[in-house]
């Protein structure tokens, strides 16, 4: 592979260096192009350049051919131009657009709109209804409430009228003489025998046989 | 399956978030629900956010979305469009369904224009085509083409200094 004395980047051969290839022939130029501050060649101070001579009819149809080529061009390159401008954000489609999108955006607001106010008075019954619902609650607690405090009272009035009952039989320090003397004038002889049949036999010392069948009390029982 | 954790993690697959219907208009930048864990006026709102919200989410990833709970009695929808307006959507008492209706009303694309930007991205995504910006950078890589004249030389018949040497 021929290098011109510089590397493979800078000659365009990349793709050397992809694969990986070392040439294994390598031959360097001797002369690149003439430089600027040398003089003319003496074989070639008087030469005369050949004007170059052109058929007049080839010349004629090339140039048909090439407008032709390029009038085909021009025109499908301005139907792409065009194409992009109107596609573009800022054609008159896309402006009208924008107009129709804001007319588009209040017709929106306002069905937004009756329907918050639809939903609006569906929450203002359920709001009367939940209302209603907890001052009828809160009624029939109160009501609850006033039927136990009564109970309470009648209860406590109870208990005051038969405290009122039972203080009539209380000793106290005027019946306390009388109910000595009662006491003492009635003794009560807890000394007494109960057989199954519930008949009482009085007495410390009496047994089933002093007593005669006649005289047997039964024994009475309380409440 | 531990892999889909969660209540329903068929929110998550791709094929439940493709099937997102809710697709904004470019002039919203945010979109934020308000609603309670509790109440039966807010159940609505409550799995219009389980259920909706991934979607739409999926389909507007520019679009900030955002659930506030527990703030105010009654739930509702805000809209914050680009030009600082923002729109109110009352929703106590409507079911999920009810929400999504009428959402796709007022405040995603209509459906002329879905059409015609799902074909604008269906030219675009042509997979025929090659070149820069296109998966494929030159007719070459294909096979059964042409290889790449860069690392197989043409055959001379191809070639332009054998087909038009004068000799």
């Amino acid at each position: 592979m021929n290098t011109l004395g510089c590397s493979l980047k800078y000659s365009g051969l990349h793709a050397l260096n992809e694969l990986r290839i070392k040439p294994v022939c390598v031959q360097s130029v001797r002369w690149k192009r003439k430089p600027r501050w040398l003089p003319v060649a003496k074989s070639k101070q008087f030469r005369v350049p050949e004007r170059p001579k052109f058929d007049e009819g080839e010349t004629l149809e090339l140039r048909r051919l090439y407008d032709r080529y390029r009038t085909h061009l021009r025109a499908v390159r301005k139907y792409l131009k065009q194409e992009f401008i109107d596609l573009s954000a800022s054609s008159s489609a896309a402006l009208e657009g924008t107009q129709n999108e804001a007319e588009e955006h209040q017709l929106c607001l306002k069905e937004n709109e009756e329907w918050n106010k639809q939903v609006a008075l569906l929450r203002e019954q359920r709001l009367l209804q939940e209302q209603e619902a907890r001052r009828e609650s809160i009624l029939a607690k109160l009501v609850a409430a006033e039927e136990r405090q009564k109970e309470r009272m009648e209860k406590a009035e109870e208990m005051v009228r038969e405290e009122k009952e039972r203080a009539k039989f209380y000793i106290t320090a005027d019946n306390i003489d009388k109910a000595i003397e009662d006491a003492l004038a009635s003794p009560v002889d807890h000394n007494y025998a109960i057989d199954l049949e519930g008949h009482i036999y009085r007495g410390h010392k009496t047994k089933p046989s002093d007593v005669p069948p006649d005289e047997l009390e039964k024994i009475q029982v309380q409440g | 399956m531990p892999f889909m954790k969660g209540k329903a993690p068929v929110r998550r697959t791709l094929k439940y978030l493709e099937a997102g219907s809710l697709v904004l208009k470019e002039r919203i930048k945010i979109f934020c629900v308000n609603y309670n864990h509790h109440g039966n006026h807010h159940k609505g709102a409550r799995d219009f956010v389980f259920w909706y919200l991934p979607q739409i989410q999926y389909k507007n990833p520019n679009v900030q979305v955002m659930t506030l709970t527990n703030m105010t009695p009654s739930p509702f929808i805000t809209c914050f469009f680009d030009t600082g307006e923002r729109m109110h959507i009352d929703i106590d008492s409507k079911t999920k369904e009810e929400v999504q209706t009428h959402l796709k009303k007022v405040i995603c694309k209509p459906g002329h224009i879905l059409a015609a930007e799902l074909k604008a991205v269906q030219k675009k995504n042509n997979p025929a085509n090659f070149g820069f910006g296109c998966d494929r950078q030159c007719i070459c890589e294909v096979f059964g083409q042409v290889p790449c004249p860069g690392l197989v030389p043409l055959p001379k018949e191809m070639r332009g200094k054998y087909k038009y040497a004068k000799d």
